[in-house]
């Protein structure tokens, strides 16, 4: 029953595509490819001693793991440029931000101004799903100083998209799109 | 609002290269992981330099490093006392243990050519069958034991150690498995220096198992464990476990769990799934060639055909393979010199079969128990050094149309 190649089978298909897309964040697809198989060994290995939320102890090795790779090595803007040359046209939306309506470039933009420590901070609460405290572990960083970096992130990037879209003498309108915010 | 705003911005490009990565590399990622060695420190589970790969027995087999343990009477046959031949027992007294692997005497060598042969021949005259879920009822029997705390906090100094030489060297292959194996054999010393005279009792966990495989993909499996309890050879083995503390030897697991993951059938042969098993070649000739490459392909670099080849029947004889393909492979077994015979024998559930064996280079004996009338598989095991690490029963298998009926 509890068999260890179909526990980790089990892992593998449902977290690979999670750790993958991580992983792409900071490198192309073949590295990328690579490091998640390395990363999955090394889940493998451990098996016994996994704990219990899998996903952020497998982000957190995986993570290390391209530290340590000093060719994919990324300077700040990086993950921001992957961000955006992963979007596609069709993706390049408008939404509103308060009273604001930026687009998808303008976001981009906005998130150019950010630490890359704060992008990734929401980058795992947002797109991961992960609690500060599962999000402190992949970052190596206490909780506290986690949640003081999340905290911050989201008050820069608000500022930032309201620079934006201000910098864009957007109008002030309910907006049509289809990801138009409820709030 | 700015989190939602955040949400959005994930690309989704990201999940389709994602999923493209997923299909492309899934295959091949767990077939590479499976042949690696996995460093389990659970309680129960404890190290083995080299494992068998089996797709319903590893969890057994694992535990089995545990200890080297003594098979006694009429534990592992489920019988009463004395009345079933233990495997153990026959190793060491029967005369295949004396001849070695590859230098069976020309007696038993004969045996278990002709007896494949014939096998070959009852299983062509089965007719195919068909359904919705794959059934396979079977008993496990393993070692179990326990490892004070001690042990367990000395392995994790270890286990910590190695990772620290890990990441300082990097994550070549090559360089992973020597240092995986440096760090067993210090386990494994570990191991021997908490018990230098054996663990202190002997105990078995026998439990049994029933599993549902979807024909279709995507389907429900279900998995549902029974049954499960410890048994101690002798009174004075649980006297001994209970002057211990009676520590806990049988982990809780859950009792029956659907999911529809996609499984392959055979570790050892990954592109082997529910929908293509039953349209694998049925001739000799076309299901060695198969096999021999898919062998080749295998990275273990200890890797010996024989034990593949056992391996993969197990794997066979147990999923809903065609008569064909089941005679193939008994003839491609029957081409092995190193697969003897040990004549006729009782499995635990007391029916009788031909025992075949195989050697391994590191020591490890690899039985099954054939139906000379169905030529079905009853029984498998392995053995460490003449001592017994696992049995399964295969009670029943076969198709049925409703997930949790049998056939």
């Amino acid at each position: 029953m509890d068999d260890p190649q179909e526990r980790f089978t089990g892992l593998y298909d449902r977290y690979y595509r999670n750790v993958l897309g991580y992983v792409l964040l900071r490198v192309e697809q073949g590295v990328a490819e690579d490091v998640c198989s390395e990363t999955f060994l090394v889940a493998w290995r451990r098996l016994d001693e996994l704990p219990e939320q899998v996903l952020p102890w497998l982000l957190g090795v995986a993570r290390n793991k391209l530290a340590k790779q000093r060719e994919v090595r990324f300077r700040r803007k990086d993950l921001v440029e992957r961000i955006a040359a992963l979007t596609s046209e069709q993706e390049h939306v408008a939404w509103d931000v308060a009273e604001y309506v930026v687009d998808r470039e303008q976001a981009i933009s906005a998130l150019r101004a950010l630490p890359e420590k704060d992008v990734e901070a929401m980058i795992l609460v947002s797109w991961y799903g992960l609690t500060p405290d599962q999000a402190a572990t992949v970052m190596g960083c206490s909780a506290r100083a986690f949640n003081v970096r999340l905290h911050r992130a989201r008050k820069r990037l608000h500022g930032r998209l309201r620079q934006e879209a201000g910098a864009a003498q957007r109008p002030v309108r309910q907006t049509s799109s289809r990801f138009a915010e409820e709030s | 609002m700015t989190d939602r705003m955040f949400a959005r911005l994930k690309p989704d490009e990201l999940d389709e290269l994602a999923e493209a990565s997923y299909r492309r590399r899934r295959r091949e990622d767990l077939a590479r992981t499976f042949q690696s060695t996995r460093y389990a420190t659970s309680t129960r589970r404890a190290f083995m330099p080299r494992r068998p790969m089996f797709l319903l027995a590893t969890a057994a087999v694992a535990a089995v490093a545990a200890g080297a343990v003594v098979v006694s009477t009429g534990v592992l046959s489920g019988g009463p006392a004395g009345n079933t031949p233990p495997v153990a027992a026959d190793s060491s007294s029967a005369p295949q243990s004396t001849t070695g692997g590859t230098g069976a005497s020309p007696a038993t060598r004969m045996d278990a050519r002709s007896f494949l042969l014939a096998a070959a021949d009852t299983a062509l005259r089965e007719t195919a069958t068909s359904g919705e879920y794959w059934y396979v009822r079977q008993r496990t029997t393993h070692p179990t034991s326990h490892l004070p705390e001690k042990f367990w906090t000395e392995a994790r100094k270890l286990q910590h150690q190695e990772q620290a030489e890990v990441d300082k060297t990097g994550a070549q292959d090559d360089e992973l498995v020597a240092i995986n194996e440096k760090y067993n054999k210090k386990l494994e010393q570990l191991r021997k220096s908490i018990y230098p005279d054996g663990p202190p009792y002997k105990a078995y966990v026998v439990e049994s198992e029933e599993r549902w495989r979807p024909k279709r993909m995507g389907g429900t499996h279900r998995a549902k464990s029974e049954d499960r309890k410890v048994v101690f050879p002798s009174p004075q083995d649980e006297a001994k476990w209970k002057e211990q503390g009676s520590p806990k030897l049988l982990e809780d697991g859950p009792k029956s769990v659907d999911d529809n993951l996609p499984r392959p059938l055979s570790i050892s042969n990954m592109d082997i799934t529910m929908q293509n098993v039953g349209e694998l070649p049925k001739s000799k000739k076309a299901l060695a060639g198969r096999l021999r490459a898919q062998f080749a392909k295998l990275p273990d670099p200890h890797k010996e055909f024989d034990l593949y080849l056992w391996q993969t029947t197990v794997d066979l004889m147990t999923a809903p393979t065609t008569p064909g393909t089941r005679a193939a492979t008994f003839q491609i077994l029957a081409d092995q010199p190193g697969i003897i015979s040990n004549g006729e024998v009782e499995d635990a559930a007391g029916r009788k079969g031909v025992s075949l064996a195989v050697k391994s280079d590191d020591g490890y004996e690899f039985r099954l128990i054939v139906n000379k009338d169905t030529a079905e598989l009853l029984e498998y095991s392995v053995a460490e050094k003449g001592e017994d690490t696992v049995r399964v029963t295969f009670e029943e298998f076969g198709w049925t149309d409703k997930l949790g009926r049998r056939p």
